[in-house]
C-alpha cells in the first residue's frame, strides 16, 4: 500500500488577467522506503506538487480539484486537500508526518534564530521535548554527519557552510522521524562534492527511517544516482513514468529522450547537445570588421605572472585577509576556449575579474598582449584601458540583472559602439540587426524591452552585446547555471558555434565540469585560490592526476546508476583541504605551489615545502 | 556585545565635537551679536547709558575674541575672562535676549520637552506596531485598504491645523482651553503629584496632534517591511514544519521587519524636537521648539547653541539605542556578518 497517493490533481494560480494550470491531473504514487524523483523543468509544476501535498501553496494558489490521500499510522489515510490549509489536523502532519528541505538552506533558515533553537522548535511543536531536547538535537546532528554537533547547534546559519546548512536543515526535517521527505532541489544550491555527500547522507538516512523520498529535481545526473522511480512533468502533466534506470536508459517519450538529449555528459563532447527548440544562430561574415590586433592563433593574448589578491573579510583587521587568488600564473592563448573550474570560493570568478581588469592583483602582473607587444594592465594609460576594454568583453551568470531593463534591446547593443564612438547610429543598428541573428534572435524584436524575452533570450543579448565591439576576448561567468537544461544546451550550442565560426578567444568559467567539456580545450581547474591542474580537456577527463581534480570527477552524478558516485574520492569532505592532499600535492598555509608538466602541456601543482 | 557598545560610545565622541563645532560655525555666520544688536539699539535711541554694561558684558563672555578660542572656551576646552567654564563644566552659558542663564531659561522646558517626545515616541509605537502588522497579514484586503486611506489622512493633515480644529472643539464642546502643558495654577509650582497629573492630562492632545502622521509613516513602514518578509523562504519553511500562523508570525518575520524600525529611533528623537515648533506655538506648550525659533531670531548664541547641540546629543543617543537594539534583536549585527542579499 503506497503512503502518498495522488489522483487527478490540478492545481491553479491566479495572475493578473487570468489563471495559470500549474497542475493538470497528476496522478503520482510513493511506497514507504521508496524515492520517486519528479522532474522537470521550470513551470513544469514541479514545486507547486511539493507545495500542494505540504499545503504551502503561495496565495494565489489554489487546489481546484483531485486527491492527496496521505497514510497517517495505522493503517488511516486523510485527503490532505480536505484539511483546512490553517487547521490543526493538517499542523499535526507537517514536520511530524511529512517534512519538507529546500533549495537554499540559507534563506530557508531563519537568520535569527540558532540552529539548535530551530530544530529544536520541531520537538515541541510536535509534543516530542519529553526528554532532553539539547540532547535531541545534538544525536540528530551527529547523524547527519556533522563531527561538532554542539558548535553547530549554537551557531547561526550563516556561521555555517552550504553543507553544514543543509544538514541542519536535514536533521530538522526528519528529527520527528517524518514517514516522507520531500526535497525540492535539495542539492541544487550546493558545490558538486557537498551535493555528493548529501545525496550519500539521503540514501544513508533512508533505508535507516524507511523514509519515503520525493525529490524534486531537475538534474538526472541526480535522479540517476539516488531515485527508484522518476516521473517527469512538464507543463504540468506528466510525460512518462517508471523505474529510474529504464526511463534513463530507454526514454520513451519524445519530451523525456529531448530532456536527456540536452544534458552534457563529460567525455561525450563531439555529440551535439539536443536543444529541445532549437533556434540556430547565423553568424554574419560582418562580426570581425574591427582590425585585427591579435597575436597570432595558439600564441599568448593574456598572461598572468604570479598574480595574488587578498580580500579584508571584515574592515580594519589586516588579520582577517583571505587569499582569493594565491600565486596564479597563466596564458590564454589565441582562439583557445580556456574552462575554468572549481567549487564556491575557488576564486574562479574573481580570477576573471582580474583578467578584466575589474580588479588590481595585490601581486604579479597581467601582460596584454597585441600588436606584437606587450602590456602591463597596470600600466596602462586612459586611452589603452578603453582600446583594451574594447578588445575583452564579460557575459553575466545573471540574464536578469545583468540587463538594463529600461533600455531597449536596440539601446543595449548600440550603447557599448556609441561609447567607443564606433560608426554612425545607421551603422549601429545595422549591426545591431546583425548581432540579433548571430545570437539566434529575430531581429523585429530590437525596439522592445528585456521584459519580453525569456532567460534564455535575455543571456543571448548579453552574448549579442558583449560581440558588439567585436572583442578579442570573451569571458563567460556562468553563463548558464541560471538556466534550465534545454535553454542551457541552446546558449552552448550558441557559444560553440561562435567559436567555431570566429577567431575569438573564450574564458570559460564555470562550476559545471560536464558544460566545460562541452565547450572547453583547456582546462584550469582551480582551489583555494590556486590552479591546482592544467591540461588539454581530453586529457584532463581521461587522466586526471590532482587528487583534487578526481574529487570532483568522481562527485558528479553520472545518468549511469552502474557508475555510482564514488565515495572513497571524495576524501570524507576533506577533497578540498590543500593541507589533506597526498605528497607531492601538499599545501601548507599559504604554499603557492608550483605547476610541474607531467605530460604534454598537463600540469599539476605540487606543494614546495 | 559590550566591546560593541564601548566602540560606539567612543565613536560619538569625535562626532559629538564635529557636531558641536559645525552648529557653532553655523550659528556665528551671521553678522553682529545678541549684545552688538542691542547696542545699536541703544545707540540709535541716543541712550549711552547702557553701552557700558554691554561693553563689560562682551568682554565678561569673550565676544570680543576670535572665533576659534570662542568655540573653545563655549566648550570648556580653553580658559576664557572667567576661566574654564564651559559645557564641559557643566555651565551651558548665558541668555542675553532673556537676561538669565542658559540653564534656567531651559531648565523646566527641556525636561517638559523630553516628557512630551517620550510619550510621542510611545504613542507611535504602540499605535503604528499592532496596526501595522494587521494591515500586513490582510494585505490587499478591505481592512488594509481602509487603513491605508486613513494613514494617508494622517499623513496628509497638517499637524498645526489639527491642533487648531482640537482647539477649537475642546472649547466648543467641553469648553476647556486645552493650550499648555498643566493648568496654570502648577506652572511656577514645585513637582508634586498632582502636576504631574495635570501633566499627563493636558498631554493627550499635543501627543496625538505631534505624533500622528510619524504613526502614520511607521504603520506604512511596518506594512512594507512585513510583506517583504512574509514570502522569504525562511517563512514557508516555518510553515513547512507546523507552526501556527501566528506563532509563526511573532517569531520569525516580524523579528526580522523590526530591523528598519528600529534604526528609525534615531531618526525620530530629534525629528520630535525640531519639528513640534509649530504645534507647540499653536498650542502654547512651553517646550524648546518655540524658546530655539526666538533664540535664533535674536542672535542669543549660547541659548541656540545650547539646544541645537541638544538636538545632535538626542540624535546620537536615538542611534546609539538603535544600534545597540539592533545588534541584539539580529545575530548578524552582532556577530559582524553583513546580511547577504
Amino acid at each position: 500500500m503506497s503512503l502518498l497517493s495522488i489522483r487527478g490533481l490540478k492545481v491553479e494560480f491566479a495572475v493578473p488577467g487570468g489563471t495559470i494550470k500549474a497542475l493538470d491531473g497528476i496522478d503520482l504514487d510513493l511506497a514507504p522506503g521508496q524515492t520517486l524523483a519528479i522532474v522537470g523543468e521550470s513551470g513544469s509544476g514541479k514545486s507547486a506538487l511539493a507545495q500542494s501535498i505540504m499545503r504551502i501553496l503561495p496565495a494565489n494558489g489554489r487546489i481546484v480539484a483531485g486527491g492527496i490521500s496521505l497514510e497517517v499510522g495505522q493503517g488511516r489515510r486523510r485527503d490532505l486537500v480536505r484539511l483546512n490549509e490553517k487547521g490543526a489536523a493538517l499542523r499535526r502532519l507537517r514536520g511530524a508526518r511529512m517534512a519538507m528541505i529546500f533549495q537554499e538552506p540559507m534563506t530557508s533558515l531563519s537568520p535569527v534564530h540558532t540552529i539548535g533553537s530551530q530544530i529544536a522548535e520541531m520537538l515541541s511543536l510536535h509534543g516530542l521535548n519529553g526528554g532532553d531536547a539539547a540532547h535531541s538535537v545534538h544525536t540528530i546532528l551527529s547523524k547527519m554527519g556533522i563531527s561538532d554537533p554542539e558548535r553547530v547547534a549554537s551557531s547561526y546559519a550563516f556561521e555555517l557552510s552550504g553543507g553544514q546548512r543543509q544538514r541542519a536543515m536535514i536533521a530538522m526535517a526528519l528529527i520527528c522521524k517524518p514517514a516522507l521527505l520531500i526535497a525540492d532541489e535539495p542539492t541544487t544550491a550546493l558545490d558538486v562534492t557537498t551535493q555528493a555527500e548529501i545525496l550519500a547522507l539521503l540514501k544513508d538516512l533512508q533505508r535507516e527511517f524507511n523514509l519515503a523520498i520525493l525529490l524534486i529535481t531537475h538534474d538526472l545526473g541526480v535522479v540517476a544516482q539516488i531515485a527508484d522511480e522518476v516521473q517527469v512533468l512538464y507543463e504540468g502533466r506528466t510525460m512518462e513514468r517508471g523505474p529510474a534506470q529504464d526511463i534513463l536508459d530507454d526514454p520513451r517519450h519524445p519530451y523525456t529522450k529531448a530532456l536527456i538529449g540536452a544534458i552534457p555528459v563529460i567525455g561525450r563532447r563531439s555529440t551535439r547537445l539536443h536543444a529541445l527548440r532549437e533556434t540556430k544562430g547565423s553568424l554574419p561574415p560582418a562580426l570581425h570588421s574591427r582590425a585585427n590586433h591579435a597575436p597570432p592563433r595558439g600564441a599568448p593574448i593574456l598572461t598572468l605572472e604570479n598574480v595574488s589578491k587578498r580580500f579584508a573579510l571584515r574592515h580594519g583587521t589586516p588579520a582577517h585577509e583571505s587569499a582569493a587568488i594565491n600565486g596564479v600564473t597563466l596564458a590564454l592563448r589565441t582562439g583557445e576556449c580556456l574552462g575554468i573550474v572549481g567549487e564556491s570560493g575557488s576564486g574562479k570568478s574573481t580570477l576573471a575579474r582580474l583578467m578584466l581588469r575589474a580588479l588590481e592583483p595585490d601581486q604579479g602582473r597581467i601582460l596584454f598582449h597585441r600588436d606584437g607587444g606587450a602590456m602591463p594592465l597596470s600600466a596602462m594609460d586612459r586611452h589603452a584601458i578603453r582600446a583594451f576594454r574594447a578588445s575583452i568583453q564579460l557575459v553575466f551568470q545573471d540574464p536578469y540583472g545583468s540587463l538594463d531593463p529600461r533600455m531597449t534591446v536596440r539601446d543595449t547593443l548600440t550603447e557599448p559602439l556609441d561609447i567607443h564612438g564606433i560608426a554612425t547610429r545607421p551603422e549601429r543598428i545595422e549591426r545591431a540587426r546583425h548581432l540579433m541573428r548571430a545570437v539566434g534572435l529575430d531581429e523585429r524584436a530590437l525596439g522592445r524591452y528585456p521584459l519580453a524575452f525569456s532567460g534564455g533570450q535575455r543571456q543571448r543579448i548579453g552574448i549579442a552585446r558583449a560581440l558588439a565591439l567585436s572583442p578579442e576576448i570573451l569571458v563567460l561567468d556562468e553563463p548558464v547555471s541560471a538556466l534550465d537544461v534545454s535553454v542551457q544546451a541552446q546558449i552552448l550550442n550558441l557559444l560553440r558555434d561562435l567559436k567555431d565560426a570566429s577567431n575569438l578567444t573564450f574564458v570559460f568559467v564555470s562550476h559545471n565540469l560536464a558544460v566545460i567539456d562541452y565547450l572547453a580545450d583547456r582546462v584550469a581547474v582551480m582551489c583555494r585560490g590556486r590552479i591546482v591542474e592544467l591540461a588539454p580537456a581530453e586529457a584532463l577527463f581521461k587522466d586526471a592526476r590532482h587528487p583534487y581534480t578526481k574529487a570532483l570527477l568522481a562527485a558528479i552524478p553520472s545518468l549511469d546508476k552502474a557508475s555510482r558516485i564514488d565515495f572513497s574520492a571524495l576524501r570524507g569532505g576533506n577533497a578540498s583541504d590543500p593541507a589533506a592532499w597526498e605528497a607531492p600535492f601538499t599545501l601548507l598555509g599559504d604554499d603557492q605551489g608550483r605547476l610541474v608538466e607531467v605530460d604534454q602541456d598537463h600540469f599539476t601543482a605540487y606543494g614546495t615545502s | 556585545m559590550l566591546r560593541y557598545t564601548l566602540k560606539r560610545l567612543l565613536g560619538m565622541i569625535p562626532a559629538l565635537l564635529a557636531a558641536s563645532l559645525l552648529i557653532f560655525a553655523v550659528i556665528d555666520l551671521p553678522p553682529g551679536d545678541c549684545l552688538s544688536n542691542q547696542m545699536a539699539e541703544l545707540k540709535s535711541r541716543g541712550e549711552t547709558a547702557g553701552t557700558e554694561r554691554l561693553e563689560f558684558l562682551r568682554h565678561e563672555f569673550d565676544l570680543d575674541r576670535s572665533f576659534l578660542e570662542r568655540y573653545a572656551i563655549w566648550m570648556g576646552l580653553w580658559p576664557g575672562s572667567r576661566g574654564f567654564s564651559g559645557l564641559l563644566q557643566g555651565d551651558w552659558g548665558w541668555s542675553f535676549e532673556f537676561n538669565k542663564s542658559v540653564a534656567s531659561v531651559v531648565g523646566e522646558t527641556l525636561a517638559l520637552t523630553i516628557i512630551v517626545n517620550a510619550a510621542t515616541v510611545l504613542f507611535i509605537y504602540a499605535l503604528a506596531f499592532p496596526i501595522g502588522v494587521y494591515a500586513a497579514t490582510r494585505a490587499y484586503g478591505w481592512s488594509d485598504y481602509g487603513i491605508t486611506l486613513a494613514g494617508y489622512l494622517g499623513l496628509a493633515v497638517p499637524n498645526f491645523l489639527l491642533a487648531l480644529a482640537l482647539l477649537y472643539y475642546a472649547n466648543a464642546w467641553f469648553g476647556t482651553a486645552i493650550g499648555g502643558l498643566m493648568a496654570p495654577e502648577y506652572a511656577d509650582q514645585p513637582w508634586s503629584l498632582a502636576k504631574l497629573g495635570s501633566i499627563l492630562a493636558h498631554l493627550i492632545v499635543p501627543v496625538i496632534v505631534i505624533g500622528l502622521s510619524g504613526t502614520a509613516t511607521m504603520i506604512r513602514r511596518l506594512r512594507a517591511n512585513l510583506l517583504d518578509e512574509l514570502h522569504k523562504p525562511y517563512v514557508i519553511a516555518a510553515r513547512a514544519k507546523g507552526l501556527r500562523e501566528r506563532d509563526l508570525l511573532v517569531k520569525y518575520p516580524l523579528r526580522l521587519s523590526l530591523a528598519p524600525f528600529i534604526a528609525d529611533i534615531g531618526n525620530l528623537l530629534p525629528s520630535l524636537v525640531s519639528g513640534s515648533v509649530i504645534v507647540s506655538v499653536v498650542l502654547s506648550l512651553p517646550t524648546i521648539g518655540p524658546v530655539l525659533v526666538d533664540a535664533l531670531r535674536a542672535q542669543d548664541h549660547f541659548l541656540s547653541g545650547f539646544i541645537l547641540l541638544f538636538t545632535a546629543v538626542l540624535t546620537m543617543i536615538g542611534m546609539l539605542i538603535s544600534d545597540l537594539i539592533l545588534a541584539l534583536v539580529d545575530p548578524r549585527v552582532r556577530l559582524g556578518e553583513t546580511p547577504r542579499q
